[in-house]
């Protein structure tokens, strides 16, 4: 890995290194040439120019040096700027051989120019001066003395001679020296000789400026002459030239070279680029298979990452989850942190030791959450390896099993649910052998003498492949000594084998049996019931339709049973049934049917026996109860009954009606006095009778049509001294449909039979207490006062109390104007609830009124129990008042018995006026009965009531 | 990834690389260019006068020449607390007015000091010529120790001290101090120090009145004795060598004790170049005595007949005498429009 990076960098640095080479070996700078043959060419021209400054200087055309200086200045430029070159290394190889050659054949040339200017000077002083010097040596002539004029003549000529010579000579090219230099040498032997001595300086003044006029032209043209530097100059331009191309070819060439590398690298750039998109491409690939990968284990398991201290790095959010920690909060935090305790020192010492030395550790262990509460997690902890194969991370994925944990136990619990139950649990295979047998089984087990692994019983074997063939289950009993077992037999196809669940129902059994006891006797007696005794029927019945098997149905009702039951209570009532009923089993056949039909009421069916063999055990029965006295506590009873009588013929149509015969011939035998027995016989008394069952069905109906009426008979008062005000006994009639009034004897008993005598109370209430309040409201100074009966069945109950109050409150009626008429037997039978009926109405201002007093029980003491405030002597009494002293001293007992107790009476069936006046007599208060007034319609009543004072008014 | 980062890596690497084989390349040569030179032909003219005036103003790069200035004058440059102006005042005739130079540690040297106004016209420096150009000159007159006694390293040290030199330099330059540009920069300032508007150059342009009949007179016999022949040019001098005694020597001296005299000869030890000294200008002659290389004329008069005697081995009038020294006075001009 090292060495190829240093290689790559190598590589690189070299690759940088060549292009650079290339590109900068690829360009010639065209200055660089340029340059250098300015030089050159400058030098050449420089060189060029000196020469002509001096050859004109020389001539003396210029005068002074400036220009020269000028070039000599720029020689010496252009050779510092071509020394400079030089060193840059940007001359041609041929170029710089010469360089220093060129550099000292300009340095000889500029020397030169150095020594023309000096030389230059002194010749140019030597002509400038020469006319002066002639000048004045002429005049040192001409003022002399010692010549004479002649010679001053002729040297005078002669200096003017020398002077244009001189002059001559240099302005010549090519001027014949030697000559001149003789003539000098003439002229200054003559002047030498001749001149006297003290002129002499002036003429050695003379002769030394010819000299050096003489020897100028010499030593300038030397000067002139060029040491060979343009030449040399002209040839070096030629090199850079000749360098300059080979330099532009083989840039050339570098520019081919750099191309190509670079193309070279180009490619090799691309290649990398693909290669590294395809890397990326691939990684990118691969990242997000890891991501997905990732997302799905933290979508199903529990991920996180600690160091090797176990500190948490990472947590992914079920992991938050489950722990209830905010990943805030964990982070950084020890992994111990969500320990659950659970597990002990050991356990984690293991896991850790395990990881830390590089392996995998699996196991399930339990962590605590936040809120403290412990989850179980299935768990793999992974070690990451360093490079030395440490590890220094830790990654934990978990599933969280707690659900299964908790499953894994209730199922452990449940798998001891068969074991457990009280009940037999068995698992057949196919082939009907046992493989499973709770405890509770043993007992069945034993009974078939079988055991784990064996087939069952033969009958038992057959059951088990029944089931399993056709998939429905089938229940079956097997009775071991007294114990009944449910054997249920429930094939699960689909796992092959068959479940047998068992369940012991020897009390369920016991229950089914006692229940249909029940259902078919009377608790009270052990009698049969109403229920059984009608199946009887209908099976005595079907007997003699089909099998002319004639029976006998005797209904029996005791007489005196409502009073041992009244006075005495239920308990008593309940024994006296129960000895009655002993008595009749006693009396019958076994094969006959009794039982107990409901209240003091029994029936008996007498198979196969005729009408006779009937009446024989009616009689029996008569004469058992007439020898019978029910002894309670001091009390002791006689006991009656009315037995009514039906063949049971193949006529008879059906048991319903039988019973209602029965009934009806047992009711005929009460009305007949009680005690005795009586053949139903389909006569025209069992067909009234019939029909007052008949009104009973319609009272419902005719209260619907509204077709009941209230009558009003006048209860008479005999001593208007004493302040008794009439009053009007309401009494209800049916308008039957055909028109003509039905009395209530039809009807009311029927009603009373039936229960349906509170709905006509109920009616009668309220009507009465509308209309009189109406009534009175209308006619306060001559108010109706009126009397209502109520039966035993309104005084029980409860709500009547508030329902007459709210009538009459509703219809304004003073309750003073009201009567409530009760008879004795039914106050007593309802003694505390009509005595707290009562005592409320009569707090309301009402009156109460005992009806038919002597006719029933008759007893004196209840009467100081009951509050009233009439007495209504029963009519069988007043009716026979004139004839019968006994009734006549009945009614005047009652009546002094009444007036002792401070009670109004009333005397009844007043039906003449001889009892009336009798009953004057006997300071009876009041009378009531048709010899008095006839009950006549309300609104008759009414209607008559409210004419005198119309006409009153109309007066 | 790993190809990624290698590339980036060869990059990084590759750029210095590139950059160091770039600085190794030769570098552009700066063509052609004329140096801060006035030795023009705009200046110094066709040649085809003997003398001509001075320009009224050079074209100089201001920037250069204010700070050449400011270097002119600063003692920091040089090792014994000498500046340039030390010797050469600007504001007393560019030259020290004593016969020899001084030197590091007092005393005097062999010289006399030559003045620095017009030098910029001089395509020879110093009595012995032996300095081409103004820088030449400095570079010489910095490392003697018996001058400026300092060295370049030293000088710059100097310098870059200096937060204004240093931004100076490198507005102007562009490039790292050098000593070059320092030599630049004095000389620039020495260029700048020209004297136009002598009366001489007025008369030269065309102003006949300038000069007075005695000075014309001066003139004419300046021309007929041949003094114009070396001192010619547009500084009367100061671009030719010339032997200094053609005829004869004032004062033979003593060469084994001072061979300075031998001029010429102590560098090219040719025979012929004994006693060849660099023809001074006569620019503002009038104010820059004493005279001659070692200063032994003590004025114009002593020094014109020294010359007459020396170099055209005639002895003039005193009327001569006075008449060229009268013509001498008019080449004195003004520097910043002041007289010297």
């Amino acid at each position: 890995m090292k060495p190829r990076l240093l290689l790559h960098l190598f590589t690189g640095l070299l690759l940088a290194v060549v292009l650079l080479f290339l590109f900068l070996k690829s360009q010639v700078d065209e200055r660089r040439l340029h340059n250098t043959s300015i030089s050159l060419l400058s030098l050449v021209e420089y060189d060029q120019e000196l020469k002509l400054q001096m050859i004109e200087l020389k001539n003396g055309y210029h005068k002074n040096y400036g220009g020269l200086v000028v070039l000599q200045t720029n020689i010496e430029h252009q050779l510092d700027h071509l020394t400079k070159t030089n060193e840059a290394g940007l001359l041609a190889p041929e170029s710089v051989k010469r360089l220093g050659n060129l550099k000292n054949l300009f340095r000889i040339r500029l020397e030169t120019a150095e020594h023309f200017k000096r030389k230059n000077a002194l010749i140019r002083n030597a002509l400038l001066f020469f006319p002066k010097a002639i000048a004045n040596l002429k005049q040192d002539i001409l003022t002399s003395e010692e010549l004479s004029p002649s010679i001053q003549t002729d040297m005078e000529n002669r200096l003017n001679e020398l002077n244009s010579m001189m002059f001559m000579f240099h302005s010549q090219v090519e001027a014949d020296i030697d000559r001149v230099n003789f003539e000098v040498e003439i002229f200054r032997e003559y002047f030498e000789s001749e001149l006297p001595l003290q002129f002499h300086s002036n003429l050695n003044i003379i002769i030394t400026n010819a000299r050096h006029i003489l020897n100028y032209p010499y030593r300038s043209s030397q000067s002139l002459k060029s040491p060979g530097t343009i030449e040399l100059a002209r040839r070096m331009l030629q090199y850079e030239n000749a360098h300059f191309l080979t330099l532009e070819k083989n840039a050339l060439t570098y520019r081919y070279l750099l191309f190509a590398v670079s193309m070279l690298i180009l490619f090799y750039l691309l290649f990398v680029f693909l290669k590294l998109q395809k890397a990326t491409e691939s990684l990118k690939k691969s990242l997000h298979e890891l991501e997905f990968h990732k997302d799905a284990i933290d979508e199903h398991s529990i991920v996180s990452i600690t160091d090797a201290e176990g500190k948490i790095l990472y947590a992914n959010d079920k992991f938050c989850d489950i722990t209830q920690y905010s990943r805030d909060e964990i982070i950084g935090k020890s992994h111990n942190m969500i320990n659950s305790g659970i597990h002990d020192k050991d356990f984690y010492g293991n896991l850790w030791k395990t990881i830390r030395s590089g392996k995998i550790w699996h196991g399930i262990f339990a962590n605590q959450a936040r809120d403290g509460s412990i989850h179980w997690v299935e768990s793999t902890i992974l070690p990451r390896l360093n490079e030395q194969g440490k590890p220094y991370q830790f990654i934990g994925i978990r599933t969280d099993i707690t659900a299964q944990k908790i499953a894994e136990e209730q199922s452990r619990l449940l798998a001891r649910f068969p074991a457990e139950s009280p009940d037999p649990v068995m698992r057949l295979d196919r082939e009907g052998r046992l493989i499973y047998a709770n405890a509770s089984s043993q007992t069945i087990l034993d009974h078939w003498k079988i055991s784990l692994g064996e087939h069952l019983p033969q009958a038992w074997l057959a059951i088990s492949h029944r089931v399993l063939l056709a998939n429905n289950r089938e229940d079956h009993e097997l009775v071991i000594d007294d114990r009944h077992y449910s054997i249920l037999f429930t094939p699960i196809p689909e796992a092959d084998y068959v479940n047998v669940y068992g369940s012991n129902i020897t009390k369920v059994k016991q229950a089914e049996r006692d229940l249909s006891h029940q259902a078919t006797h009377d608790p009270l007696t052990g009698l049969k019931n109403r229920v059984a005794f009608e199946r009887a029927l209908e099976v005595a019945l079907k007997g003699a339709q089909q099998e002319g098997r004639h029976g006998i149905l005797l209904y029996i009702d005791l007489d005196q049973f409502k009073i041992v039951n009244d006075t005495c209570g239920h308990v008593a009532g309940d024994e006296l049934l129960r000895q009655i009923g002993h008595k009749f089993q006693d009396l019958i056949r076994d094969s006959d049917t009794l039982a107990r039909l409901g209240g003091d009421e029994f029936g008996i069916i007498l198979n196969n026996c005729g009408e006779d063999h009937g009446e024989r055990i009616s009689n029996k029965i008569l004469y058992t109860l007439d020898q019978f006295r029910f002894l309670w506590g001091d009390k002791s009873f006689e006991i009656g009954a009315s037995i009514g009588l039906v063949d049971i013929t193949s006529d008879s149509d059906s048991g319903i009606n039988l019973l209602g015969q029965a009934d009806i011939a047992c009711y005929a035998a009460k009305d007949k006095g009680r005690n005795r027995l009586q053949i139903y016989q389909t006569d025209s008394e069992f067909e009234q009778r019939r029909d007052e069952m008949r009104w009973a069905s319609l009272i419902p109906r005719a209260l619907a049509e509204n077709r009941f009426e209230l009558y009003a008979q006048l209860i008479k008062p005999l001593k208007a001294d004493a302040g008794d005000k009439p009053h009007y006994e309401m009494l209800i009639r049916l308008n039957p449909e055909s028109g003509e009034t039905v009395p209530p004897g039809a009807f009311i008993p029927a009603a009373e039979r039936y229960g349906l005598m509170h709905t006509l109370d109920i009616w009668v209430i309220s009507e009465a207490i509308e209309r009189i309040g109406h009534f009175n409201a209308e006619n306060p100074r001559n108010p109706i006062h009126i009397a209502i009966n109520l039966s035993g069945a309104t005084l029980g109950n409860r709500s009547v109390a508030s329902f007459i109050s709210d009538q009459m409150e509703r219809s304004l009626l003073d309750p003073r104007f009201i009567t409530f008429e009760i008879t004795e037997t039914c106050a007593i039978s309802n003694l505390t609830a009509a005595i707290q009926f009562i005592t409320e109405m009569k707090k309301l201002g009402c009156y109460f009124s005992l009806d038919d007093f002597g006719s029933g029980l008759s007893s004196f003491s209840y009467l100081k129990n009951l509050p009233v405030d009439y007495l209504k002597i029963d009519g069988s009494f007043v009716r026979d008042i004139l004839e019968d002293p006994i009734d006549e001293a009945m009614v005047r007992s009652i009546n002094q018995i009444g007036h002792v107790m401070n009670i109004k009476t009333i005397a009844e069936f007043v039906e003449s006026s001889e009892i009336e006046d009798r009953l004057v007599d006997m300071d009876i208060d009041f009378v009531q009965g048709f010899g008095i007034e006839r009950p006549r319609p309300l609104s008759e009543l009414l209607n008559d009531k409210k004419r005198p004072l119309q006409l009153k008014v109309s007066n | 990834m790993k190809i990624q980062y290698l590339l980036i890596a060869v990059i990084l690497l590759a750029l210095p690389a590139f950059w160091v084989t770039w600085f190794l390349l030769p570098q552009e040569i700066n063509g052609n260019s004329k140096p801060d030179s006035v030795l023009t032909a705009a200046y110094l003219g066709n040649g085809l006068e003997e003398v001509l005036p001075l320009p009224k103003a050079v074209e100089l790069d201001p920037r250069k020449v204010e700070l050449g200035e400011l270097l002119f004058h600063d003692p920091t440059l040089s090792g014994n607390g000498f500046s340039c102006a030390t010797c050469h005042p600007v504001d007393q005739g560019g030259m020290d007015g004593l016969a020899l130079s001084l030197k590091t540690g007092g005393g005097s040297d062999v010289m006399n000091t030559p003045t620095v106004f017009n030098t910029g016209f001089n395509s020879l420096l110093l009595w012995n010529g032996e300095a081409r150009s103004l820088e030449q000159q400095l570079d010489g007159v910095i490392n003697n120790p018996l001058h400026m006694n300092s060295s370049w390293p030293k000088v710059l040290q100097s310098i870059s001290t200096d937060q204004h030199y240093v931004a100076q330099f490198q507005e102007i330059y562009q490039a790292p101090l050098h000593e070059d540009q320092v030599m630049n920069a004095i000389a620039t300032f020495e260029r700048s120090l020209v004297t136009p508007n002598s009366d001489f150059d007025r008369y030269l342009r065309g102003d006949e009145l300038a000069l007075t009949e005695k000075q014309k007179l001066g003139f004419l016999l300046f021309k007929q004795y041949g003094c114009i022949s070396c001192h010619q040019g547009i500084n009367l001098g100061g671009n030719l060598f010339a032997k200094f005694g053609i005829y004869k020597l004032e004062n033979k001296p003593d060469v084994d004790t001072t061979p300075f005299h031998l001029g010429q000869y102590l560098y090219t030890k040719e025979i012929g170049d004994r006693y060849v000294f660099r023809v001074p200008s006569l620019r503002n002659i009038a104010v820059t005595a004493p005279y001659f290389h070692d200063g032994s004329a003590g004025n114009l008069q002593e020094a014109i007949k020294t010359m007459a005697l020396t170099q055209l081995d005639i002895v003039l009038s005193e009327d001569e005498i006075t008449h060229i020294e009268s013509f001498l006075n008019s080449l004195t001009g003004e520097y910043q429009g002041r007289k010297l």
